[in-house]
């Protein structure tokens, strides 16, 4: 045991044994290109010896390994929560007496198959993913990586000792990718900058190749190694960057105003499939809009099944606090594909102005961001998308004080304990034809309170005595005068 | 009230003219046929809410009783695809759908040895989806093509 302590102590005491500390780097990529000296790290610190660099190499298992702050403005699907660049190609110059060593050969964590600026050719090329403001968490606090945002890593194998090196030079250079195709190029494109580079441990390394930050929601990403749980495609309710806006009339069974603001949601739906095209994961996200009712409800998300389906749901919660996300809820739960996922729990208490009760829907009132949510839905085994029912599926409120669900009209009342059930309540068309919820465009501004929704929207009317045929951008033009201006910008926050 | 609207107007129309004063020749005649007290039939059958003026654009004052009111926002477009007919030489085939504003609407890799079969639900005022299938392979020819609703 007492040598087995000495050796201990030996290891630790050792150039070999000591365990590296991330730094971040002087130098910066910035429009996607970087010229980065590796011996020089920021805020004036001295530089690194080469028998520094050589510990970081030997740390890393022969290789240097860099985190990149992914830090791209909002282009194509990209956003907070997930951006992403391509790396075109990297030198990494090491200069020993004279001779220069240049190693060309990385890898990330990351692919996607993608088009070069003036290219029609898809290539593999490795990625870099990252979210914004995140503050990092890692075991040792004296590394650059804590509290940093740096995202992801890149690794370049190096064979031979840095120690006797004279400089390390690393040339980096972002892919220009083909934006007009959209995405996933426009995803992958470098659009903003600058990017922090850091010379990083293999614990920290593997900290961030865990975290796995902004993959989540990037858009073709390849993976080496699949099985019928991967999901490998993404099919997208109504599209990556676009929501549908749920609103309703909560006096059902009465009729209502029409106002079509007593509780609004905006949601997203995204089903992730196996190479088989069956349904593994979905990915429901939102924001609590609007909230123009006395009365208080609860919204669920519910994928009308006619089978039960197993699987976990875990629902988080988030608001905006001044500019930051702060998540205030978060829970997982098995999925209940009977009734659904309840998502908001009373929305009076989730969104109200104090100034007058209602939120968002009076001319007067200042804007109030909503809480936004995120509901991932891991099934227990693949199902295929018609087991899961049609798009736009079944978002539905329950109004508390009446006790009664409103849904989109062709879908029955789930909840054993509402009036509708109780009562055989299930036509959700009031006595004028005109459903008590309705879904729009995310362009749709909703009106004012107690405005109309035809009055509102003139050519709405015209849409729908045409059965749909002509004045279909009727939601394209409100009277401005008669809707409250929160533009999708704006309420997704 | 769409109904009633109508006989309104019908009815405001008729008195209008059996009451009119003077006018032309025309009115004359029409007035010593009795056309005046009653709109021609055939503009009574022709008559719906699209040809009446009805007292305003909101849904209050035009109602679908009928249950005919189509208020539909979106549209389903199916993408029917079977790819066995063509030989790869990529690994990793990728089939991307967008609608005409170049939305995404699936992304990601695909088995070409099983029929792709997806349902897109997209705004109203679009009337196809795009979509293109390629591999990482240089030799391979990127397919692609228009669903029209």
């Amino acid at each position: 045991m007492k040598q087995l302590f000495i050796l201990a102590c030996l290891c630790l005491l050792s150039p070999l044994g000591h365990a590296v500390d991330s730094i971040r780097l002087n130098d910066v990529i910035s429009q996607g290109y970087g010229v980065i000296d590796i011996t020089e790290p920021s805020q004036n610190r001295p530089n690194l010896s080469m028998a520094t660099l050589e510990l970081y190499r030997q740390d890393n298992n022969g290789a240097l390994v860099f985190a990149v702050d992914v830090n791209e403005a909002a282009n194509g699907t990209e956003k907070a929560a997930s951006q992403g660049v391509a790396v075109d190609y990297i030198q990494l110059s090491i200069t020993q007496q004279g001779n220069t060593t240049t190693y060309t050969s990385f890898t990330t964590e990351t692919q996607s198959l993608l088009r070069k600026a003036g290219s029609t050719t898809p290539a593999l090329y490795y990625t870099l993913l990252g979210d914004s403001g995140s503050a990092r968490i890692t075991n040792s606090s004296n590394s650059d990586i804590n509290g940093s945002s740096f995202d992801s890593t890149l690794r370049i194998p190096v064979d031979q000792d840095l120690s006797l090196a004279d400089s390390a030079i690393l040339v980096i250079k972002f892919l220009d990718t083909d934006n007009n195709t959209g995405d996933p190029e426009a995803f992958y494109d470098y659009s903003n900058g600058y990017e922090d580079i850091a010379l990083i441990s293999a614990a920290d390394a593997a900290y961030l190749d865990e975290l796995q930050a902004g993959s989540a929601e990037a858009p073709l990403i390849i993976l080496p190694e699949t099985d019928n749980m991967t999901v490998l495609s993404n099919l997208y309710y109504p599209a990556s960057d676009r929501y549908y806006v749920a609103a309703y009339e909560d006096k059902y069974p009465q009729q209502g105003d029409y106002d079509f603001n007593d509780v609004v949601v905006g949601y997203q739906v995204r089903l992730g499939m196996n190479a088989d095209g069956d349904v593994v994961r979905a990915v429901v996200k939102g924001y609590l809009i609007a909230r123009g009712a006395d009365y208080s409800h609860d919204w669920y998300f519910h994928f009308p099944s006619s089978e039960t389906l197993s699987g976990s749901a875990t629902l988080s919660l988030y608001r905006s606090q001044n500019g930051s996300v702060e998540q205030f809820a978060s829970q997982t739960t098995p999925y209940n594909s009977q009734s659904g996922v309840k998502v908001y729990a009373d929305t009076k208490q989730l969104l109200n102005d104090p100034l007058y009760g209602y939120a968002n829907t009076l001319s007067a009132q200042s804007i109030l961001l909503g809480p936004k949510f995120q509901l991932v839905i891991d099934f227990t085994q693949p199902v295929t998308t018609s087991q899961l029912g049609s798009a736009p599926y079944d978002p539905y409120i329950f109004v508390h004080n009446t006790a009664y669900e409103i849904h989109q009209p062709g879908h029955a009342a789930v909840l054993a304990a509402s009036l509708n059930t109780q009562t055989n309540h299930h036509h959700f068309v009031d006595a004028s034809g005109y459903p008590f919820a309705l879904l729009f465009p995310n362009e749709w501004q909703l009106p004012l309170e107690n405005t109309d929704l035809g009055l509102a929207y003139p050519d709405f009317i015209q849409f729908i005595q045409s059965q749909g045929q002509s004045g279909q951008n009727w939601y394209l033009s409100p009277q401005s005068n008669q809707v409250k201006n929160i533009p999708a910008s704006t309420w997704r926050w | 009230m769409r109904y009633f609207s109508v006989f309104c107007l019908l009815m405001a129309t008729g008195y209008l003219c059996a009451c009119g004063g003077g006018g032309s020749a025309s009115d004359s005649a029409d007035s010593d046929n009795h056309s005046a007290t009653a709109t021609p039939i055939d503009n009574v059958s022709d008559t719906n809410p699209s040809t009446i003026t009805p007292i305003d654009t909101s849904l209050k004052h035009n109602p679908f009783t009928d249950n005919s009111a189509s208020l539909q926002q979106f549209n389903t477009a199916t993408v029917q695809l079977d790819l066995q007919q063509y030989s790869w030489l990529g690994d990793i085939i990728v089939l991307k759908i967008t609608d005409p504003d170049n939305h995404l609407l699936f992304i990601g890799q695909i088995n070409p040895a099983h029929p792709i079969l997806l349902d897109t639900y997209i705004n109203a005022d679009y009337d196809s989806v795009q979509y293109q299938v390629y591999s990482e392979h240089p030799q391979d020819t990127v397919l692609q093509g228009e669903v029209s609703l």
